[in-house]
């Protein structure tokens, strides 16, 4: 039988998810920073991991549909908070909306 | 503590007139979505960013290696032989040798996001240098870096046993160019 090895995984092997944790807490100076990716929409933290990312609008649009619920037109003024990410093993599927608290310059 | 309180508010006033069991199933029928996108890498890394460097993300990717791996011993059938070419080709017979010598996948790491797959970290004389390879023939746009060695490696894959001459033949190629990278460096 073949087989025919293909895929990064397959050449490399892969790593592991990190760890949720759980309990980490966002830096608001980190969230008042302007977008820096060309895609980028809006932001989400993961408090399971740690993780910051920024997200484009499709993946916002997908969040905003999962919470069952428009889209603000000011989205930029909030960031989504979840306890699992991409980067994760965190299981629980909780995502939040909150507004960028406002950083005195 | 101040962000939490601020989000709660939001949250009442955005969901405001909702009712909290509404507002319960409504977030549960559609918790299906994001779920797959955290469960499916792949299309969380393509609709997501995070500013991180090279050195951070290798750092991190060293941190998550698969249960049981060594580093000098890599157990993928082709990590493992392109460790062994270029160990070779670096002259290494001895085991502390080896232990100068080690491979990382990088496959699903915040490195992955940037166009690494994998990578090699060499002891030299003077530093610990690092060779970042990535198995695609279509880099990405946009990618902040490239890997050091992007090869392509055949769409319908390779067996190493039926495929074994153009195995080895693509094998030692790539580890050739891992030799080369090193040698820019100083490494050999
Ligand atoms: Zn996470």
């Amino acid at each position: 039988m073949s087989t025919k090895i293909k895929t990064a995984e397959e050449l490399f092997g892969s790593t592991k998810r990190i760890n949720a944790t759980g309990g980490h807490k966002v830096n608001s100076l980190d969230l008042a920073k302007p977008l820096e990716w060309e895609q980028g929409f809006m932001r989400l933290f993961c408090e399971g991991c740690g993780n910051l990312v920024e997200i484009n609008q499709r993946f916002a649009e997908v969040i905003f549909h999962s919470l069952d619920r428009k889209m603000p037109d000011n989205p930029r003024e909030f960031y989504f908070q979840s306890k699992r990410c991409g980067y994760c093993d965190g299981q629980d599927n909780t995502i939040k909306l909150f507004a960028i608290p406002k950083v005195n310059a | 503590m101040r962000e939490g309180y601020t989000g709660h508010l939001i949250e009442r006033e955005l969901f405001g007139e909702i009712n909290k069991r509404k507002y319960k199933e409504a977030l549960q029928k559609n918790y299906e979505i994001p779920s797959a996108v955290f469960d499916n890498f792949e299309l969380f890394v393509k609709e997501s960013w995070k500013k991180i460097s090279l050195e951070k993300s290798l750092a991190l990717a060293k941190e998550a290696q698969p249960e049981d791996s060594d580093p000098t011993e890599p157990t993928p059938r082709f990590a493992g032989d392109l460790y062994a070419y270029v160990a070779e080709e670096l002259g290494f017979k001895k085991e502390d040798d080896f232990k100068k010598l080690r491979f990382y996948t990088a496959v699903r790491s915040h490195a992955d996001q940037r166009g690494v797959d994998a990578f090699f970290e060499l002891d030299t004389a003077r530093e610990t240098i690092f060779v970042t390879l990535d198995v695609t023939g279509n880099p990405k746009k946009g990618d902040e870096w490239r890997a050091d060695v992007v090869f392509e490696w055949p769409m319908d894959g390779l067996d190493p046993k039926l495929d074994k001459e153009e195995w080895a033949r693509k094998t030692r190629e790539i580890a050739d160019r891992v030799i080369y990278e090193i040698q820019k460096r100083g490494g050999k």
